[in-house]
């Protein structure tokens, strides 16, 4: 791409994809470090898990504080514009993807205090590698501007869901079974829960992605594997929306 | 895939590998250093080579055309400055025509009311319509044509007379009024129209060389009014005068677009989008793009018009 | 780029602001000099001017006024014969009256009385002629007749015959010189302003001549050259600067005007005796010929001069005009030459006022001629004022030495006018745009 006449415009708008990308980085890591501290049942990564989460917040403001300057500023037109109103909104994404990390961060530090129960947390760690993966390619869709990536990503969210939907049969057959795993399996349903909002806000970035670089908006509805009656226990329907 | 050519150079969206621990305190930004590693010189637009595929069009015009205009070229001697330009100008809207400096968007306004005739050595060859009649036939009198065409210049340039008989003029010498009574409210209400009535109707009688630029602007575009014409010619009416006269003159032509065709050409691509509904984009003598004005500049088809209206190149 | 310490920045702006303020100094004395030079110049220039007009002055102020002397007369009625006084020689009359007041013999020649009579004017017989024939009881009284004595008379009293040249070089003789004095002594002798010397024609006695037929003949020959050259000139120079295309032929139309505007006027002259006079038999030395040929004189710089303000009205003005869907003519005649209007005049009355003070080209069409007068009609030979300029300081009488200056101050004098009338007609019609 050609440089902006105006260097310091071209210069500020591409702090603010740097900054996004070290954001996506940072989230990506938040992710995958909660996974690993529920699985080995690491106090030390868990608690690092909790205690990074304000870095994320801190780039959140002052990523919006950049666009917001850019567009009084400089006054962004066409794929600018579009550039910057992405940055903005993965921005937002990714810092609740931060804060759903955290929380799996907190549920672990509670997790490992009580026994292990390895088949459930082998699942959620399954789970949590699907969700890392999507992150990290629509953020490499998203630095590499590549667009078949980040429509791949889109398109698989359905996955994600698969997993959730399996995850929470698991779990509650197993409370069922084991009263006194209530607790426990209630944390790791939430942490379940949280993963599958991760995966979610993998498909807006990928959707906004797709906006920064077409112009226009991904055609279709999010592809979603809703609960098939073969899910529900023996307990009446527990129906969950998917969002 | 077609819009590879988005791509960074590496590098410069910083961070790396995503999977990688994020390193604790400050982080230097990357790309700073990467930027000027591989900096290359880019060629300016004004050295780059002319497109040679036919105009772009993002989506046609809506409503009846005022103006069509097929395969204009305009030759000063032997120098061709617009090159086989295709436009169609709709009625009651009004189109910018934006590019950088001597893109041949002034030649082409200019060819819209055969000013280009008082030019020695200018000619002007393809078809302008006008209502489905070509300006250029022998046939059609440039004067009577100026009376339906109005223009308004880029330095206001009322004459050196009184702001009555400045607004006067034009109904005068065509003719169109001859009783005082009658050209006095012709005068009133072209005063009124171009939004300066209230400032000089004391002082009709005062020269018109007294008024501040922006009021002799709007006395210029007045002038232009009074006769009635169809389409109105402006050529960057507001480059000489400050902020809020310009925005007066802005606010006067979203008003003025209920009666005439308008068209404005202006170097303030922000000026051309606060104030048009269809957009042209010329470069180096041709025309590139042309479409509604909300597309241009939210997601432009041609690589050239988003280079410019981005700022990425002259 | 290496970091400079502040100590080296410093050391650097130092020596950079003494380079230049060692060039300052010379910079400043170039500039002083340069101021110098010019204000010799203009000094210089105001110096001759000055030197110059003092002279004229010095020379002409004494034409501007002249003596009378009042004699009584008696209206002898042998001698004057009421039916036709302009017969009687009222001048012999006055003389031996006077004479005999003064109990002085004339001489069986007739010398002394001769002598009396050379210190009063012609001017002497119509004064009393004209009392004679408008009144009918001056017959047989003795009434004062008033009039201006002769021009060596009048130059003894100015101081320019003294009585320090040898007798036989002077034009007065000391019989003559005792008289005057004795008569400036009896008190009869006035001083006043010469009023003759703007009421008269052209006269061979210098005490009675005067420019006015001059100065009308100079007015019709303006009037005959404003007549034809302006609306030629300023019409030519509009079809020139906006109407004609630019080609070759107007090309060549230009470079031949500029030369022409370079032409020395002796050849206008001989332009002008060779086709007006001798080909188209138009009157010599009259007002028509010497419009005619004034007027093709003035008519380059006439038309060079309405060029160059036609072209400083700017292209905005006439843009304006056809983009209302003005004509070109219409653009031309309500905007473009109303606003060239000040330059257009100010041409054209500077090339009248460069025409009226020609010499050269009316000699040649015959106006050195003597022209007794003032004259009346453009057909009739006229003198002009520059011709009689040249005419004055050729004659012999001494009294038209100082008659010329005067008639060099008077022609000054109207092209000051002239001059004058331009600024101000410029600064009337003058607007800004």
């Amino acid at each position: 791409m050609n440089q902006h006449t105006v260097k310091a415009y071209g210069d500020e708008l591409n702090q603010i994809t740097a900054e996004v990308a070290r954001m996506g980085g940072l989230a990506e890591a938040q992710v995958a470090d909660a996974i690993d501290s529920v699985a080995r049942r690491d106090i030390a990564l868990a608690r690092a898990v909790v205690d990074r989460d304000v870095k994320l917040d801190a780039l959140h403001r002052d990523i919006e504080k950049k666009a917001i300057r850019l567009i009084a500023l400089r006054q962004p037109v066409a794929s600018d514009l579009r550039k910057t109103l992405g940055a903005i909104k993965m921005a937002s994404d990714l810092e609740r993807t931060g804060d759903l990390a955290k929380n799996i961060g907190k549920r672990a530090l509670i997790l490992a205090e009580s026994e292990p129960m390895q088949p459930l947390t082998r699942s959620i760690e399954r789970m949590g590698r699907l969700v890392s993966n999507r992150l990290r390619d629509v953020l490499d869709a998203y630095t590499a501007a590549e667009l078949d990536r980040a429509v791949a990503v889109w398109q698989t969210d359905d996955e994600v869901d698969e997993h959730y939907n399996a995850l929470f049969r698991e779990l509650l057959t197993y409370m069922m079974g084991d009263p006194r795993t209530i607790g426990a399996c209630t944390h790791l349903l939430f942490m379940a829960k949280n993963l599958e909002r991760i995966g979610d806000h993998a498909t807006n970035i990928a959707e906004t992605v797709h906006y920064e670089i077409t112009g226009d908006e991904i055609m279709g509805e999010r592809p979603r594997a809703l609960p098939t009656p073969d899910d529900e226990s023996p307990t009446p329907n527990i129906v969950t929306d998917a969002n | 895939m077609k819009f590879r050519i988005f791509r960074a150079p590496e590098g410069q969206n910083g961070g790396g590998d995503p999977t990688e621990r994020p390193r604790m305190g400050g982080d230097v930004l990357p790309e700073a250093a990467a930027a000027r590693a591989d900096a290359r010189v880019e060629p300016r637009m004004e050295d780059a080579e002319p497109m040679t595929g036919p105009t772009v069009v993002d989506s046609p015009p809506v409503g009846p055309i005022k103006i069509a205009a097929r395969d204009v070229s305009v030759f000063y001697g032997d120098k061709q400055a617009l090159y086989d330009v295709s436009l169609d100008i709709p009625d009651k809207t009004v189109t910018a025509f934006i590019g950088p400096s001597g893109c041949g968007k002034s030649t082409f306004l200019r060819t819209m009311n055969r000013m280009n005739d008082t030019i020695p050595g200018a000619r002007v060859t393809g078809r302008i319509a006008m209502d489905d009649e070509d300006i250029n036939d022998r046939a059609i009198d440039p004067v009577l044509l100026r009376a339906r065409v109005g223009m308004v210049f880029q330095r206001p340039n009322p004459f050196p007379k009184s702001i009555y008989e400045n607004v006067a003029y034009g109904p005068k010498i065509h003719g169109l009024v001859t009783a005082k009574s009658e050209m006095d409210g012709v005068v009133e209400s072209a005063l009124k129209r171009a939004g300066l009535w209230e400032e000089v109707a004391d002082r009709l009688q005062s020269s018109a060389m007294g008024l501040s630029g922006g009021q002799q602007q709007r006395l210029v575009i007045a002038r232009a009014i009074a006769v009635n014409p169809e389409v109105i010619l402006m050529d960057e009416p507001c480059s000489a005068l400050d902020p809020i006269a310009t925005a007066r003159i802005e606010e006067l032509i979203d008003e003025l677009r209920e009666r005439f065709c308008i068209v404005i050409v202006t170097h303030s691509m922000a000026q051309a989008a606060r104030v048009s509904q269809r957009t042209a984009f010329f470069h180096m003598g041709r025309l590139v793009e042309t479409g509604d004005t909300e597309t241009i500049f939210q997601n432009p088809r041609e690589r050239r018009t988003l280079d410019y209206i981005t700022g990425r190149f002259g | 780029m290496t970091d400079a310490t502040p100590e080296q920045i410093g050391a650097a702006a130092d020596k950079r602001l003494a380079r230049l303020r060692a060039g300052l100094k010379r910079r400043h004395a170039r500039e002083t000099r340069f101021k110098l030079y010019g204000q010799l110049a203009i000094g210089a220039a105001v110096v001759f001017l000055v030197i110059l007009l003092a002279r004229i002055v010095e020379q002409g102020h004494t034409a501007f006024f002249t003596h009378t002397v009042t004699v009584p007369v008696y209206m002898d009625p042998a001698r004057v014969d009421r039916t036709y006084p302009q017969g009687t020689n009222f001048e012999q009359l006055a003389a031996e009256q006077q004479l005999a007041r003064w109990r002085i013999q004339d001489d069986a020649q007739g010398t002394v009385s001769r002598d009396m009579r050379a210190l009063f004017s012609s001017e002497l017989k119509f004064v009393a002629a004209d009392l004679v024939a408008s009144r009918q009881d001056v017959m047989g009284q003795t009434v004062p007749i008033a009039a201006p004595l002769s021009d060596d008379a009048d130059l003894y009293l100015k101081g320019e015959i003294s009585q320090a040249t040898p007798e036989d070089q002077r034009r007065l003789n000391d019989r003559q010189i005792a008289w005057l004095e004795r008569l400036k002594a009896e008190g009869v002798v006035g001083s006043h302003f010469n009023t003759a010397l703007f009421t008269n024609g052209d006269s061979t006695q210098p005490e009675i001549a005067g420019v006015l037929g001059a100065v009308v003949g100079s007015a019709l020959m303006l009037l005959v050259t404003a007549l034809i050259a302006i609306p030629l000139g300023v019409g030519a120079a509009v079809w020139l600067e906006e109407f004609a295309p630019k080609n070759r032929w107007t090309d060549i139309i230009e470079v031949n005007i500029n030369n022409l505007a370079a032409v020395p006027s002796i050849v206008y002259g001989l332009l002008g005796l060779a086709l007006f006079i001798n080909w188209m038999h138009l009157p010599r030395a009259s007002p028509i010929v010497g419009g005619l040929v004034l007027a093709l004189m003035a008519l380059p710089t006439l038309i060079i001069a309405t060029r160059s303000s036609l072209k400083a009205v700017p292209p905005s003005i006439r843009e304006a005009a056809l983009a209302m869907g003005a004509s070109r003519t219409q653009t031309v005649f309500s905007h473009v030459l109303p606003l060239a209007m000040p330059g257009v005049m100010t041409g054209a009355i500077i090339s009248m006022a460069h025409a009226l003070g020609e010499t050269a080209p009316l000699l040649l069409i015959g106006m050195v001629s003597f022209v007794p007068g003032v004259p009346h009609a453009i057909d009739q030979p006229v003198g002009a004022l520059p011709s009689l300029i040249y005419i004055w300081e050729n004659a012999s009488e001494r009294a038209f030495h100082e008659r010329t200056a005067a008639a060099i101050l008077v022609l000054l004098a109207f092209m000051v006018v002239m001059n004058a009338a331009a600024i101000i007609l410029r600064r009337r019609f003058e607007r800004r745009w």
